[in-house]
């Protein structure tokens, strides 16, 4: 009896994790996983509480708009091709302060990290259009969309110890 | 008269006797098909289907389980179930839909035949030898079918759009490995029940 009972408890506590989370604190081995369905179900997530670790870029698209995203690095056909850089996350919305990026465009992790909590309000993608790169240099003849999500911040913080994160996520 | 008919309850007794001791041998039968059919249950734990790169290896994929399970709860875009949401589901729905379906049947169908097996070597009645043949037979075959519709998602948006139709890219799975042990639970129990009509007919 002990062990029907522990089993069927077994199977309900899985089924609560199945059912999904009011809130997801991303890890190293979650961040691209939930990242990637967060961009193709975005509905899903709407109103649900983030904490994550991301370093900040910014965009800047062909009217010189600039966007302050929060983002990892991650493989071609994954993540946006912005120009230069693959690159997954959010474009950040804060009233605060969001601290400057540095060498967003290094293949090291030598970057501004911060630390953020918010949630995503809206399944609405915004659409920047930026120019492309081709070798290593912008080509102004070739323009590119790129959706992102908005995060609303409501904390954040910057990292000063990245040692543990890594800028390039896999799946 | 009497003793003819002492002797014949005698010979009929014998037969019982030895075909009763012979029965007992063709117990190790069933525990062989249940430990097939604990190892075929175990093994929805394989790639169910996978994008493999030649020059990277396994890109993504999803095991039986998480077939299973995703079918089950219906939550095919949650995260908890390994890369179903992104791309098997989003780039593959109906195939993943059909693929769940069967994947909780034949799952269903293995875990009767794995109580069959195990009721027979219990009871040794001979009834549930006769259902492990056919469980085991009708699970290899939905599991040959979960095998055919996940390798039938090269036919999806994956390779073309997912991969951008790379042409390093393709559809695996191993489906097949549960099934060759569900049939060899099934080979097992006809070996079973071939024996056990032998003894029939030597002894009654």
């Amino acid at each position: 009896m002990k062990r029907i009972i522990t089993f069927i408890l077994a199977v309900c506590t899985f089924t609560l994790v199945a059912c999904g989370s009011n809130r997801y604190v991303l890890t190293e081995k979650t961040f691209f996983l939930v990242m990637t369905n967060v961009q193709y179900y975005p509905e899903q997530y709407v109103g649900k509480d983030f904490e994550y670790d991301c370093f900040t870029y910014s965009l800047k698209d062909i009217g010189g708009r600039e966007y302050t995203c929060g983002v990892r690095k991650c493989s071609a056909g994954y993540g946006c091709t912005c120009g230069q850089d693959t690159i997954i996350g959010f474009i950040l919305d804060y009233d605060g302060y969001i601290p400057e990026p540095v060498n967003q465009s290094g293949e090291d992790n030598f970057k501004t990290w911060v630390h953020l909590k918010g949630k995503i309000s809206s399944a609405n993608k915004t659409d920047i259009k930026i120019y492309a790169y081709k070798d290593g240099n912008v080509d102004y003849n070739t323009v590119e969309t790129i959706s992102f999500l908005t995060f609303d911040i409501e904390t954040i913080e910057k990292i000063n110890d990245y040692s543990q994160l890594s800028f390039y996520v896999t799946k | 008269m009497a003793n003819k008919k002492t002797r014949d309850e005698r010979i009929k007794a014998e037969k019982e006797k030895k075909f009763n001791a012979s029965r007992k041998k063709l117990v190790v039968f069933p525990i062989v098909g249940a430990v097939f059919s604990v190892i075929a249950l175990i093994l929805y734990s394989v790639k169910w289907a996978a994008v493999y790169n030649d020059g990277y290896g396994y890109e993504v994929q999803i095991s039986g389980f998480n077939v299973l399970f995703a079918a089950l709860s219906g939550k095919y875009t949650e995260t908890a179930f390994g890369n179903m949401a992104v791309p098997f589901y989003y780039y593959a729905k109906n195939y993943c839909v059909t693929l769940g379906v069967l994947t909780i049947i034949s799952a269903v169908v293995v875990v009767l035949t794995l109580a069959s097996q195990i009721i027979a070597a219990i009871t040794k009645k001979q009834l549930f030898n006769v259902t492990s043949l056919v469980g085991g037979c009708v699970s290899f075959a939905l599991l040959l079918v979960c095998f055919s519709v996940a390798l039938s998602m090269k036919n999806s948006d994956i390779l073309p759009v997912y991969c951008s139709g790379n042409p390093a890219c393709s559809i695996r799975s191993y489906a097949i490995i549960p099934a060759v042990f569900s049939l060899c639970a099934a080979g097992v129990a006809l070996f079973e029940v071939i024996n056990y009509e032998k003894l029939v007919k030597e002894y009654k």
